[in-house]
């Protein structure tokens, strides 16, 4: 059932994703990326990572997809797709480099798994129950990179605002 | 009780793996057809009420007090052709009601009708509350751009832009419930009210109130939909079932969010007065609010809406979670719990009488803010354009 789903859903992020790059169409590519975002975090709750399916589809389906649609808003002549594709080879060395990098972590990581006996912790519980807790360790061992997240997020919005801003 | 009855009474014909799975779709299908059905009633519920409130006697022909109605006009909706417009994006124009629907229905997921009877009692319900909503934003717009209108796309634009403003005090309203209650789960926030949050939170159910009504695009946020303005906005193009499904998910989401209220600050089904009933009267009574607004105020202005989202709702829910998550380790100290451990009855009314003269004096001091009286006259008429 569990496997089955998987590839329901692996099959449902692949097509995404495939629409992204190849929809002519710049609202298709965006409705592509939604349909594979959300695919992850279906793929999220088929691992029992209930929380982080929630907020990936919070976070990417809710609030980056959205933000997205309103570049596509605010794009004129939407149905005309931007027609150079002078800069691939450069995409695809950047494509290479990531499926590589996420390669080499994948096989390089000593995977827990419930058949080996290793117990899986869930990422956020109640108080009672056992597991780590998300806030807990947001704020005491991943304190520093959580505060530089947050300040790269302000410099982001100020650089923003001020190329915005009316003159 | 009934859930083992039927248990027992199909595993007399199925399988014991069967019927594990036969459980849940019978949940689901009770859920979504009394969703239906409300949602149909509830069209006929608004227009009379309405009209009542209007001093009109609203529709009266269709059965007894004109009860079918809304099934009349269903018939209608169904039965009618289906057009899309020529130069309408088909495939976004066809998935885009859909969109708008699913929401509606999958927010019903989580909601806790009874002690134990949640469809998928999950631990993080109101994150799942919030992420699944968050789609309807998209939906609108995807409506709005399919259609190819210029009014339909005003409609989207402004619509956008209210569901993304609004979000935001509506999570911090729902973040301080989350604080009191010391859990995510909606079973447990429930439980976790020994006096009901409304009284314990009025600040947070105000802005709450406030945020869902403009969530739901109704009267006075209806503004992407206003049609003295934009004909009728995102959905102008939209004809026979797909109009039908954008129509009715605007009703059942008026409910899941009524219920979503009810839970956070109502205590839900509590106090145990007959079942399920209590929780749909407190359910009804809600949307009756949202009915009643609809027939009181007219609608604001696209600048007004923003400004109160931003520059009312935003700090206030803000100031509200700070002060809340005060209280809340002030209690535990005071009662020497643990964190993470349910406040005691004794902790919420101490809090509630804090809060409740803390609401009264903002809400009284609110009106003179420097700045914040003035939003009203913002985009004034100049002078030589008035006369």
């Amino acid at each position: 059932m569990v496997t089955l789903a998987f590839f329901f859903l692996a099959t449902a992020a692949m097509i995404g994703a495939l629409a992204v790059v190849t929809a002519r169409n710049l609202f298709y590519a965006a409705l592509g990326l939604l349909v594979s975002l959300a695919a992850v975090a279906g793929i999220y709750v088929t691992l029992d990572a209930d929380f982080l399916a929630l907020a990936q589809f919070l976070i990417y389906v809710g609030g980056i997809a959205v933000l997205i649609v309103f570049a596509v808003m605010m794009t004129a002549q939407i149905n005309r797709a931007s027609s150079s594709h002078r800069l691939w080879p450069l995409g695809l060395l950047t494509g290479a480099a990531t499926l590589a990098g996420l390669a080499y972590v994948m096989i390089n990581t000593e995977w827990r798994s419930e058949s080996r006996g290793e117990t899986i912790s869930p990422m956020v519980g109640d108080a009672s129950s056992a597991g780590i807790h998300l806030p807990d360790l947001l704020f005491s061992t991943y304190l520093l990179p959580f505060e530089l997240a947050g300040l790269l997020l302000l410099v982001a919005t100020i650089g923003a605002l001020v190329i915005a801003r009316e003159r | 009780m009934i859930a083992e009855l039927t248990r027992e009474f199909l595993e007399n014909y199925l399988s014991t793996d069967l019927v594990d799975v036969a459980m849940p779709l019978l949940g689901l299908f009770i859920v979504v057809n009394v969703l239906l059905g409300s949602a149909v009633m509830l069209t006929y519920a608004e227009r009379r009420l309405v009209a009542r409130m209007q001093n009109r006697i609203g529709p009266n022909r269709v059965g007894p007090f004109g009860l079918l109605q809304g099934v009349a006009d269903l018939m209608k909706l169904v039965l009618k052709e289906d057009l899309t417009p020529r130069s309408a994006d088909r495939l976004v124009f066809l998935i885009a009601p859909i969109l708008f629907f699913a929401p509606a229905i999958a927010l019903f997921a989580v909601v806790p009708f009874f002690d134990g009877w949640t469809v998928a009692d999950l631990d993080a319900g109101i994150v799942y509350v919030i992420a699944v909503t968050s789609i309807s934003s998209l939906a609108a717009f995807a409506a709005g751009w399919a259609s190819n209108n210029k009014y339909s796309l005003y409609g989207a634009v402004r619509g956008v832009a209210q569901l993304v403003s609004y979000e935001v005090p509506l999570i911090l309203a729902v973040t301080s419930v989350v604080v009191l209650a010391g859990s995510l789960n909606l079973q447990e926030i429930v439980e976790a009210q020994g006096i009901p949050f409304v009284l314990v939170q009025p600040l947070g159910f105000l802005i709450m109130l406030i945020a869902v009504t403009a969530e739901l695009n109704r009267t006075p946020f209806d503004i992407n939909e206003a049609e003295s303005e934009i004909v009728a906005g995102f959905h102008t193009e939209y004809t026979g079932t797909k109009f039908a499904l954008i129509y009715g998910a605007e009703y059942v989401a008026a409910l899941g969010w009524s219920a979503v209220i009810v839970t956070l600050f109502f205590a839900g089904w509590k106090p145990d007065l007959g079942g399920v009933i209590w929780f749909g009267l407190k359910t009804s009574a809600i949307v009756f609010l949202f009915f009643w607004f609809r027939g009181t105020w007219p609608r604001v202005r696209i600048d007004q809406m923003l400004a109160l989202a931003w520059k009312v709702l935003f700090p206030l829910a803000t100031v509200n979670i700070l002060v809340t998550a005060g209280e809340v380790l002030a209690m535990q100290a005071l009662f020497s719990l643990e964190p993470g451990e349910a406040l005691p009855t004794a902790a919420l009314a101490v809090i509630a009488v804090i809060n409740i003269g803390l609401t009264v004096v903002t809400l009284a001091l609110l009106g003179r803010v420097p700045g914040l009286a003035k939003f009203d006259k913002q985009l004034a008429v100049p002078a030589e354009a008035r006369a």
